[in-house]
């Protein structure tokens, strides 16, 4: 998650860039250009919200390996049994499941098991060019993946 | 209180035409109320209603609803424009719809940080430094077209 705050600064300086033109568009009445503005903006949001979930996906892969890890060294066979389902090395389990080694999924208060894999089902919907968004607020949703992040737990 | 991922999702509601022509009336309906909230805060300034911008979004599209017109507001001073604010979005990841507002050569994002249908929680932002989120008032916004 360390390269966040410099992937904020290079969105906003490109997204503001946009929103020029976008104003110029509007002023000169120009429905082309003003379609084509919109696309831009749509495809550099997408951008940046792959590169940022791609920060929270890579923590929660690394903290699930090292729980699996941690879990299967115990020497009780109770407190491993189901962790040694898992192979550290070949973490073949879908994100989903990773994400719930992870992310306590009956926390109704915090949602953030629910909300990890909505953003990874938004991901991949962007990834088979499916989208139904204009646009994604890409520092609010930075904001919101460190509050996922905060609750990840080994 | 659901967010536009979930509404766009299908997770909590259903999309069709009667549900995006009743987001779009409320949009309408928020985007009026802060307009005129914005001219009571100023009253110093001329106000310049007459501009508007097409609203047709990807849902929209998609389900097949017509564009629609948006009013952009101007305030004006001496027969200069000080600030321009015009509707960028509704169907924003994240948010419930963006105001672009233009002052000067500065740029800004007034963001509606509430839920889907819910009251309205705008925030104001420059665009260079999007972080920078704080609510709008008068004070924030006075600060922006200054």
């Amino acid at each position: 998650m360390k390269h966040l705050a410099a992937i904020t600064a290079v969105y906003s300086e490109i997204a503001t860039a946009l929103d020029a033109q976008a104003a110029q568009a509007r002023d000169a009445a120009d429905a082309a250009l003003i379609e084509r503005v919109a696309q831009k903006r749509q495809i550099n949001d997408s951008t940046y919200f792959i590169l940022i979930w791609g920060q929270l996906e890579a923590e929660i892969n690394r903290v699930a390996e090292w729980a699996v890890r941690a879990r299967r060294s115990s020497i009780r066979w109770e407190d491993r049994r189901a962790w040694d389902a898992h192979d550290p090395e070949n973490m073949w389990a879908k994100f989903e499941d990773r994400a719930a080694l992870v992310l306590d999924r009956l926390n109704v208060d915090s949602d953030a098991c629910r909300r990890t894999i909505r953003y990874d089902g938004w991901r991949n919907g962007i990834a088979h060019g499916a989208t139904l968004a204009t646009g994604i607020d890409v520092p609010t949703v930075i904001g919101d993946l460190y509050q996922i992040a905060g609750e990840i737990r080994a | 209180m659901l967010s536009v991922i979930e509404e766009l999702s299908e997770d909590g509601t259903v999309l069709d035409a009667a549900h995006l022509r009743a987001r779009i009336d409320d949009w309408r309906r928020r985007i009026d109320d802060l307009y005129r909230e914005i001219a009571e805060w100023f009253p110093h300034l001329g106000v310049d209603w007459d501009g508007t911008t097409v609203m047709d979004e990807p849902v929209m599209r998609a389900y097949g609803v017509p564009p629609v017109r948006l009013p952009v507001l101007r305030l004006v001073e001496a027969d200069t424009e000080v600030a321009a604010f015009a509707p960028g979005g509704l169907w924003i990841i994240g948010v419930n719809g963006r105001i672009d507002l233009s002052a000067g050569q500065n740029r800004f994002v007034i963001l509606d940080k509430a839920g889907i249908f819910a009251p309205p929680r705008w925030t104001i932002a420059p665009g260079l430094d999007r972080l920078a989120v704080e609510p709008l008032s008068r004070a924030s916004l006075a600060r922006a077209i200054q």
